[in-house]
């Protein structure tokens, strides 16, 4: 049974790694992204209308706004929707914030095959790339999508 | 006559305060549990944990009673510990009902209480099984349940505000992938383990007289992770059953959960996971020094815990192909990331029965050579085959009936159990001198008379 457990601390320090070498220390650089805010969306016109909101019905499209004026110019960025299993749902990047600035709009995707969004909390996150990972988080928001039946 | 017994009995030894202040902290947690989930839930689901408390003062109630059990004389003993499960399986019920069926379900109790029917056989199927491994001296099916409720409601109830907590922090701090998901699955492997694990401590710690070595340990463990996983499954079924509903679909992903949770997963997954825990415990029971038992213990935590952690971390990166290889993929995923553990707890299995039927044997064999009466020099070799302990109440059936077998198979248990308490004996695994063992002998004669 000791030789299990050390079986076990191996394992549990191979996971260490694997959490460092995607989650790197001395990364924080103390900037912030302005996310304006989570609006609904019109495909057809690609613009948002009404106020921000932080719930939505699977029938609804909706789009997260970013400043990326707040960012630096240089830093290389992505924003991305994340839905409640974890699917990437449409996003932007990695660029430099200054190369997004005509894309703030960043709208969530129905995956193909599906009538609806899945309904569920959406994570919408806005990450510093270096090394070719990404590695902060410059900015968050949730929304929650209601079930459409 | 007074003989020396494996397990005490007149006065509350160390163990039973430590079972008592793990079951105080146990309630402690479970009254946080279900006041930090009412805070951070909405309304309705807080109006639900609110009921729930009385389900806490019942399984309060019940390890209470059950520990204040073993003080009393056996006759005694017996209506307490069986006041002690009815109280359980009311909390059981309870909990069941009022947490998990509308709290984790929202506004679909039919569909939960559906997945909870397609779960029931599959899981008594797994409990059945995991209880019949256990082929030298079966454990009392009440203990068995107790395992699988505790890992059911206990194990459940102590981990869903901790699960949630953690998943807030990783959502705030953390970068969405693969740093997340190890973050998630420390959390998940190390508290889930130890909220299981600690069902099975109090079997050891408190149930001594029926937990006699890794087999042992083993199926208590395993009974605890299906429990648990009978749970998680109603959950999973659930919560994928109403993301896609929408699509029209919702059944059918509800249906490939409970296929890889039920079927595939049944043994590999929590099961193996605190079964590993278990072994542990078992070990320890029949170690000599406190350091060697804690270390042990220790060591079966540690890989549970690992086991469960690269499960959760690393599914990810197993590969699965594409199309009718997905289909091969994903059940070599579970075989080859789960099965090693799986084949540990089987090697471990094995290892036990063997110390244990030789122990039994031996013991038998001079049982039978002291000229008690209690075992003739023939049964030594059916008590020994768990075939032949079959054959003999089979041929009792047919030639006396229903009755006949059942004395039978008491005295079998008499005889079996007596041969135990001179192995536990022999290996000066004791507590204070009784004799127990002498009332064993009384309790074979008088069935045999």
């Amino acid at each position: 049974m000791v030789s299990l457990g050390v079986v076990g601390i191996l394992i549990l320090s191979a996971g260490l790694l694997d959490f460092f070498s995607f989650e790197p220390l001395g990364q924080r650089t103390g900037a912030h992204a302005t996310v304006k805010g989570v609006f609904h969306y019109d495909p057809e016109t690609k613009q948002v209308s009404g106020g921000d909101t932080r719930r939505f019905t699977a029938d609804d499209a909706f789009a997260a706004e970013v400043d990326w004026t707040s960012l630096p110019a240089s830093m290389v960025v992505d924003a991305h929707w994340f839905n409640i299993l974890g699917t990437d749902v449409g996003g932007v990047g990695p660029q430099p914030a200054g190369e997004l600035v005509d894309r703030s709009l960043i709208p969530v995707k129905i995956p193909e095959g599906f009538k609806h969004n899945l309904p569920g909390e959406y994570d919408f996150v806005v990450e510093r790339y270096s090394g070719g990972q990404p590695v902060e988080v410059l900015a968050r928001r949730l929304v929650y999508v209601r079930s459409a039946v | 006559m007074s003989v020396d017994a494996a397990y005490p009995r007149l006065a509350r030894p160390p163990h039973y305060k430590l079972a008592i202040a793990l079951a105080g902290l146990l309630v402690v947690c479970l009254f946080l549990s279900s006041f930090v989930t009412s805070l951070v839930l909405g309304t309705i689901p807080s109006r639900i944990s609110v009921f729930g408390l009385p389900v806490i003062a019942l399984v309060a109630l019940a390890t209470w009673i059950g520990v204040r059990a073993f003080d009393r004389d056996p006759a005694e003993r017996r209506r307490h510990l069986l006041r002690a499960g009815v109280i359980l399986g009311i909390a059981f019920l309870l909990w069941l009902l009022l947490v998990d069926l509308f709290l984790f379900t929202g506004d679909a109790p039919l569909v939960a209480l559906i997945s909870a029917i397609a779960c029931l056989p599959t899981t008594a199927f797994g409990i059945w099984v995991v209880r019949r491994l256990d082929r030298n001296e079966k454990e009392p099916w009440r203990l068995v349940m107790v395992a699988v409720a505790w890992g059911a409601v206990v194990a459940t109830a102590l981990v869903i505000w901790v699960n949630t907590s953690l998943g807030e922090i990783a959502a705030s701090a953390l970068v969405p992938g693969p740093g997340m998901d190890a973050f998630t699955a420390y959390g998940a492997g190390f508290f889930e383990e130890l909220a299981k694990g600690l069902a099975v401590l109090l079997l050891y710690l408190v149930m001594r007289d029926e937990f006699d070595d890794v087999v042992d340990g083993i199926v208590y463990g395993a009974c605890v992770g299906l429990g648990f996983n009978f749970m998680e499954s109603i959950l999973y079924m659930t919560h994928m059953y109403a993301i896609f509903a929408g699509e029209g679909f919702g059944a059918y992903v509800a249906g490939i959960q409970w296929y890889f949770r039920q079927v595939v997963g049944l043994f590999f997954g929590h099961a193996t996971y605190t079964a590993l825990i278990g072994a542990g415990l078992g070990v320890a029971r029949q170690l000599p020094l406190m350091r060697q038992r804690v270390l042990v213990i220790v060591g079966g935590w540690l890989v549970a815990i690992s086991a469960h952690f690269a499960w959760d971390a690393w599914l990810q990166f197993f590969p699965v192909g594409d199309g009718a290889f997905a289909l091969i993929g994903v059940h070599l995923r579970t075989l080859l990331m789960n099965g090693p553990f799986t084949a540990v707890v089987l090697l471990l299995l094995a290892m036990g029965l063997q110390v244990e039927g030789q122990a039994l044997r031996r013991q038998l064999e001079l049982e039978a050579a002291g000229g008690t009466g209690t075992v003739a020099p023939a049964e030594v070799a059916v008590l020994t085959s768990p075939w032949r302990r079959w054959q003999a109440r089979m041929q009792v059936l047919t030639l006396s009936g229903l009755g006949a077998y059942r004395r039978l198979a008491r005295l079998q248990q008499a005889q079996l159990n007596l041969a135990m308490e001179r192995w536990h004996r022999e290996r000066r695994e004791l507590g204070a001198p009784l004799d127990a063992e002498e009332r064993l002998r009384q309790q074979v004669l008088a069935l045999k008379a």
